[in-house]
């Protein structure tokens, strides 16, 4: 028999899953909970939502992109061939 | 070597295993017999996963572990891992480049170690207990997309 779970951090539910979890829901309450997933909201550009274990959602903010600087052909032989600027 | 020439020669030795596991008498297929595992995030989850489960003891048996690559659509092919473990932290691990949804099953054999680093497995001295994982790193699981993981043990 198919065994369906959520998986709680803190206030939310990071995600469901079957056949392996935390704590123990039925299918009825697995299904509603992947309904809620499925329909939501669409995050604006640099935020995303975290599911409340009340069900609602919560916008939050993404952490900044770490910075990736680009170097040209002449810092990155300088790198190789020992480090001078 | 392109990842598709690497992804046909890994396929191919998979499937083998594969068959090798449904050809045995007990076995009687193994989606029939396999404990499907699934994991479902709820909001977009970058980084790595661990889908984690124990098999019970299982000491003569085969495990599969299957999955799909969803994450693609954002980040393009992507490396996965699937690892088993167990209490004596010995691992046995594949490490795959996955493409765009494709699905990718392995063949766990207790009784036998693979060279190859990419197909591993525990040697059976004793009855030992699995766990199964899936990794990901460097892309996103989308928020409401499925996760499979099949276990298949004799």
């Amino acid at each position: 028999m198919e065994k369906y779970y959520k998986n709680i951090d803190g206030e939310y539910i990071t995600s469901i899953s079957t056949g392996s979890g935390a704590e123990e829901i039925t299918q009825e309450e697995y299904e509603h909970i992947l309904s809620v997933v499925r329909n939501r909201p669409i995050p604006e550009a640099g935020y995303d939502y975290r599911l409340r274990t009340d069900l609602t959602w919560e916008q939050v903010a993404l952490p900044p992109e770490p910075d990736d600087p680009e170097i040209n052909d002449k810092e990155a032989l300088s790198i190789i061939l020992g480090g001078e600027d | 070597m392109s990842y598709n020439t690497d992804l046909q020669s890994k396929n191919a030795r998979i499937q083998a295993l594969i068959d090798k596991v449904n050809a045995l008498p007990e076995a009687g297929g193994v989606v029939a017999n396999a404990e499907i595992l699934t994991w479902t995030p709820t909001s977009d989850t970058k980084g790595t996963v661990t889908l984690h489960h124990s098999l019970g003891v299982v000491p003569d048996g085969y495990v599969v572990v299957q999955a799909q690559n969803y994450a693609d659509a954002v980040n393009g092919d992507s490396p996965i891992s699937y690892n088993l473990f167990d209490v004596g932290l010995r691992t046995a691990y594949s490490t795959y480049i996955a493409p765009c949804g494709s699905m990718y099953s392995i063949v766990f054999d207790p009784n036998t170690w693979y060279e190859s680093a990419d197909l591993g497995a525990f040697v059976s001295d004793s009855a030992i207990t699995f766990g199964a994982s899936i990794n990901a790193d460097h892309f996103v699981y989308p928020a409401g997309s499925t996760y499979n993981v099949l276990v298949y043990k004799r």
